[in-house]
């Protein structure tokens, strides 16, 4: 009787198990880079392996998983040691994907500003480094702790809207907001802030973006003011054939930087701004027609960003209003993998001019 | 008596998540081959010396050792087949569907299940578009007579190739599949 009962409920399901995925199922994923930067007008440069990333997703069912990345920077930390890298948890949240129109999300998540924020996997972006707009104005990877909604609005429009634990006044400084990150660790809940992000696919190739961070800085301190902090920002991307294209542009404000300046002394602005356009060809179909999926892209960037765009009080520092000239080659064996190279011309208002070198590997899969 | 109650609604409740992305799937070849068509779903084992055949003309990743076929016959004829199939894409899976026609052919693709953060504009007909009337001839390669998409660069490469695996697959064992 057992034994038959058992054989009829084996029989049934495995009538009805058209999919393995239909049940729970984990996967392990990653992304690296070694990097190599030399200085103009240094012998030796200095060899990095800059990342190394793993992923682990879990998908519970068809409609709740966990995402989840987990980052070693500098290969390594070591006890009582000031030099070294980093351990951190960058992205960590449930997905519950409740209809095509709204899912929830919550845990550590991705502000979602500009391009690479969100996709910050090496093979995705040419150049060594990532972008400096992608540094300095836009702190990737901008992480925080919060919950909101996700979905797709209509064909070819999606949207995210959190609300995440804020910046804090305090780390800014005249370098920017990047010090202000709380990065998940036993956040200040005191600031939240709303950020979003609606994103249209108008045509197949074309992507546009636009993008929003607003929130208080100040924790209520009443002598600081709110110190709000509102970051507007757009991006393009557009592919077709050998010809790729890419624009960001961000615009930040900081409300009560004279009082924050006065509390801190960091040479807060009340105005930043950023702005990179980059151009990119793949050049290998006509030197090896049918090479598959292979690709060499030549490109060029130009990014223009200055952290003390507007400030009250002081005279802005033109260390911080910066224009970089990017030239490269990005060569992809396969798309989930590059070899790079770039030479990299960087002006400051001071007049003063630096050139690096860099070369590099990166992966994902 | 008491295990096999125990194990009753877990395999239940496994039965009938598949049996959805199944009913999901049977509306979708509806759509592609006519209202009035008959599924019948099968499971076509691939043997390792046909995986690495298939994985050599296409380059395409095999997670599994089988694929499932949803038979679609109409007035006792056979015209067309539904491959039921998962690749990974960043963090999860993704199951798609591949409606075939006899030759061999594209009818039309669809995305039954993604599980993703990024990347859903895949399931957008503007993409799906593309593979209609593709077959194993066609190289399927993103960047060449694929378009990608920004911020879905890892589930375009994964749906594609998922795509050529089993135009290739088809290629192989038509013979076999009924």
């Amino acid at each position: 009787m057992k034994l038959r009962h058992l054989a009829s409920a084996l029989t049934f399901s495995l009538l009805f198990i058209p999919l393995a995925r239909s049940q729970e199922s984990t996967t392990v994923g990653g992304y690296g880079e070694l990097h190599y930067n030399e200085p103009d007008g240094i012998a030796r440069g200095t060899l990095d392996f800059h990342r190394f990333v793993l992923y682990v997703g879990h998908a519970f069912n068809d409609k709740l998983s966990f995402k989840s990345e987990l980052e070693v920077e500098h290969t390594k930390l070591e006890a009582g040691e000031a030099e070294g890298g980093e351990v951190a948890v960058e992205q960590a949240y449930l997905d519950w994907h409740l209809t095509q129109e709204v899912g929830l999300r919550a845990g550590i998540l991705i502000p979602p500003i500009g391009i690479l924020n969100q996709f910050h996997e090496p093979p995705t972006f040419h150049g060594v480094e990532r972008p400096m707009i992608d540094q300095v104005i836009i702190p990737t990877t901008w992480r925080e702790s919060g919950a909101g909604l996700y979905g797709v609005l209509t064909e070819g429009v999606r949207y995210q809207l959190y609300l995440l634990a804020g910046l804090k006044a305090e780390g800014f400084s005249e370098a920017g907001i990047r010090g202000g990150r709380q990065e998940a660790l036993e956040s200040s809940p005191v600031n939240p802030s709303l950020t979003g992000r609606l994103e249209a696919l108008p045509v197949l190739g074309l992507k546009c973006g636009a993008s929003f961070f607003a929130g208080q800085t100040t924790e209520g301190v009443d002598s600081l003011g709110g110190g709000m902090l509102t970051l507007l920002s757009a991006d393009a991307q557009y592919g077709n054939g050998p010809l790729s294209l890419k624009a960001v542009g961000v615009l930040e404000s900081i409300d009560d930087a004279e009082k924050i300046n006065a509390a801190f002394q960091r040479g807060v602005a009340d105005r930043i701004y950023g702005l990179s356009v980059e151009g990119a060809y793949n050049i290998l179909p006509l030197l090896a027609p049918g090479e598959g999926e292979q690709s060499l892209h030549l490109f060029a960037r130009y990014e223009r960003y200055n952290t003390q765009s507007k400030v009250t009080g002081f005279a802005a520092n033109a260390a911080f209003d910066r224009r970089d000239v990017t030239l490269g080659a990005t060569f992809q064996p396969t798309f989930n993998t590059a070899f790079k190279l770039d030479y990299q011309f960087m002006n400051d208002g001071t007049g003063a001019q630096a050139k690096r070198l860099n070369l590099g590997i990166g992966y994902s899969f | 008596m008491r295990l096999s109650l125990l194990l009753l609604p877990g395999l239940l409740l496994a039965g009938t998540a598949a049996g959805q992305t199944e009913r999901r799937a049977s509306d979708a070849l509806r759509a592609m081959f006519g209202d009035s068509i008959e599924v019948r779903s099968s499971t076509l084992a691939v043997s390792a010396e046909e995986r690495t055949t298939i994985r050599a003309r296409t380059k395409a990743q095999w997670p599994g050792d089988s694929v499932r076929v949803l038979v679609c016959r109409s007035r006792g004829r056979t015209i067309g087949y539904g491959f039921l199939d998962d690749v990974k894409g960043k963090m999860n899976f993704i199951t798609y569907l591949v409606g075939l026609t006899p030759a061999g052919t594209v009818r039309d693709v669809d995305v039954l299940v993604y599980r993703e953060s990024y990347g859903g504009e895949i399931a957008y007909e503007s993409f799906r578009r593309q593979f209609r009337d593709k077959s194993a001839a066609d190289p399927l390669l993103p960047g060449r007579d694929v378009k990608n998409i920004s911020g879905a660069t890892i589930s375009v490469h994964a749906i594609t190739g998922g795509i050529r695996r089993i135009l290739a697959t088809y290629e192989l064992l038509r013979s076999r599949i009924e």
